[in-house]
């Protein structure tokens, strides 16, 4: 029965307009977003620049902080991002007059950063003032090493070569990057084909007809949902063919060998969750109010989380629907935030089941008569049920 | 005249109300997430720009929600007041509504001792938003597809963020961000012209239906 049904919605997906739409902005995103594979290449002693990178330096990080904020702080007006967008907040005398105290804790007579404070003191401090702002500013602990952005040195520059060859053979570095951009689309897209879903029924008058079948409900909401997410993810499958090639390829060439299943694994742990909760929260709100109000929800989620993420474009994870990772490389950075990856993402797929279930039980309760399928709840509050 | 009040009062309540209280949401959510005082010009265009144009996805696309039904279509055109003239009344009623909320907003931030000349902010803002609001109608009536109608004014939205402005030229949305107002009348007539297109298509198109029935 579910394999019947589940092979029926996939025919459906591939009929519908919403499906052809949503082929052709993954494609156009995927293009205009990827830039060609240029591979790795070995440094060069002597080269002009080797890049930049966040200093891991906790002196620097403390220095460059310091400096921007006796900037801002002689200025009165601070930068800040509390959720992504550009807020400038001009603090009141009195709180002024606070974060004149906590430099004065931090700096000595000559404004150089007193000798005996240790990293994590000074992070508690500059969180003190990012509370005094309200949030989203440069002094965040979380944030403070994004502050000293520096050049790196010949061994810096073969240190993240290494790396790219021997911890991500190529192939994960580009997987990341990969995830990164088709994450941003895949936390929205996914929403339009399960409010299309959920709305045709309610066009096409099928309720009754379903209603009365004797497929179980889990049977018909699950054939749908799992259909949506495969017809999803075939074709970012087939989209990361021809960078996974070029990676082996790249790998080959810098005598080594790739991982060909690095994308595979890359897709099915950091955007499989993304799909899963996208396309379930369209199915559940579509289930629950037969109206398009999924599509404002989502859009506004991915939206603020956009904005939110833009702050920093790697390693911004916590608990945002599309962490970012918007580089090649930085393994180390990658390293440091795969247990918050790997929570956020257990997380975003429990929700995704838990929303699904939940579709699963109101469409159950609508199949029952309980919910009356015109978008009032409570209508036939009066009659008897049996459920 | 009653009557078209009528018509106007139930569209505001089982139709509209829902996407005002949207609207709302996303306009108390503003001062949360952005700053809205003590703004510089092109700092309150950002949030023109970037944020006021989603009122007008919000409340001008549900204009063909209340006769997705069939039998309600057909049983609104049994009417003596023509379709035309229904949708007619929703529409002016959602850009009535759109304009009332720019408005409030932008005073709002002018009170928050916002810099910005107010009545070309409000133009920019209303452009923005008739023309993506007209975007949804115009699919929606093409292709009948209640997704496909918020999903092409948010892509459109995406790909001028994602710098599309040199694939839509003049219509491209973010122009007051660059300090460029004169571009706005291209999309507020396009809007008004996609509003006036989508609601004839979705006539003739029941029209044909109902021949060919």
């Amino acid at each position: 029965m579910f394999g019947t049904l589940f092979i029926k919605e996939c025919k459906a997906i591939v009929k519908s307009t919403t499906y052809y739409l949503f082929l052709a902005c993954l494609v156009l995103f995927f293009v205009g977003q990827m830039e060609s594979n240029a591979g790795i290449a070995k440094p060069l002693k002597g080269q002009a620049s080797y890049g930049y990178q966040y200093s891991k330096d906790p002196k620097v990080i403390m220095q460059y902080s310091i400096d921007n904020l006796l900037q801002e702080f002689e200025s009165e007006t601070y930068i800040t991002y509390p959720f992504g967008f550009y807020k400038e907040v001009h603090p009141s005398k009195s709180k002024q007059s606070k974060i004149a105290v906590i430099l004065s804790e931090v700096l000595d007579e000559n404004y150089d950063i007193k000798e005996d404070i240790s990293y994590e003191q000074f992070e508690a401090k500059m969180e003190k003032i990012d509370d005094i702002l309200g949030g989203g500013s440069r002094y965040k602990a979380s944030g403070l090493k994004s502050n000293a952005y520096i050049p790196m040195t010949y061994e810096d520059a073969m240190k993240e070569y290494e790396d790219i060859l021997y911890n991500d053979k190529i192939s994960g570095a580009y997987a990341r990057l990969f995830c990164d951009y088709m994450g941003i689309v895949l936390a929205i897209l996914p929403v339009f084909l399960a409010v299309t879903r959920g709305l045709r029924d309610k066009k096409a008058k099928a309720f009754d007809v379903i209603f009365s079948k004797k497929a179980s409900s889990i049977a018909i909401v699950m054939s749908r949902y799992l259909a949506t997410v495969s017809m999803v993810v075939i074709p970012v499958i087939l989209l990361s063919i021809s960078p996974a090639l070029q990676s082996l390829y790249s790998a080959v060439n810098n005598g080594i060998k790739g991982d060909a299943f690095a994308y595979l694994r890359y897709i099915g742990g950091w955007l499989l969750p993304t799909i899963m909760i996208t396309a379930s929260v369209g199915f559940f709100l579509t289930e629950l109010t037969d109206g398009p109000i999924a599509i404002l929800v989502q859009g506004l989620w991915w939206y603020i989380s956009m904005f939110m993420g833009a702050e920093s474009l790697v390693g911004t994870v916590g608990y945002n629907i599309m962490p970012r990772f918007n580089t090649i490389g930085e393994h180390e950075v990658y390293k440091a935030i795969l247990p918050q990856l790997v929570k956020n993402r257990l997380f975003y797929s429990g929700m995704g089941i838990l929303l699904i279930t939940a579709t699963i039980v109101v469409y159950h309760y609508k199949r029952k008569g309980a919910l009356n399928y015109h978008g009032k709840i409570f209508k036939h509050r009066k009659s008897e049920l049996e459920i | 005249m009653e009557r078209y009040l009528n018509i106007a009062k139930v569209n505001l309540k089982f139709n509209l109300l829902p996407h005002i209280i949207v609207v709302l949401f996303l306009a108390v959510l503003a001062p949360v997430i952005m700053g809205v005082s003590n703004l510089e010009p092109l700092q309150v265009a950002k949030v023109v720009d970037f944020y006021l144009s989603l009122f007008g996805i919000v409340l001008c696309i549900p204009l063909f929600i209340p006769d997705e039904d069939r039998s309600v279509r057909e049983l609104i055109q049994s009417k003596k007041e023509s379709m035309y003239l229904v949708q007619g009344i929703r529409i002016v009623e959602g850009v009535i509504l759109l304009l009332i909320s720019l408005a409030l907003f932008l005073l709002f931030m002018k009170q928050q001792r916002s810099q910005f000349p107010y009545c070309q902010y409000l133009y920019g803002a209303i452009a923005n938003g008739l023309f993506l609001g007209g975007l949804g109608i115009m699919m929606y009536s093409i292709l009948d597809n209640l997704a496909v109608a918020y999903m092409i004014p948010i892509l459109y939205y995406v790909m001028c963020m994602g710098g599309g402005k040199k694939y839509v030229g003049r219509f491209y949305l973010f122009s007051l961000m660059g300090g460029d107002i004169g571009d706005k009348i291209y999309l507020l007539v396009a809007g008004i012209i996609m509003i006036v297109v989508g609601i004839i298509i979705r006539n003739k198109k029941k029209i044909k239906r109902f021949i060919n029935r």
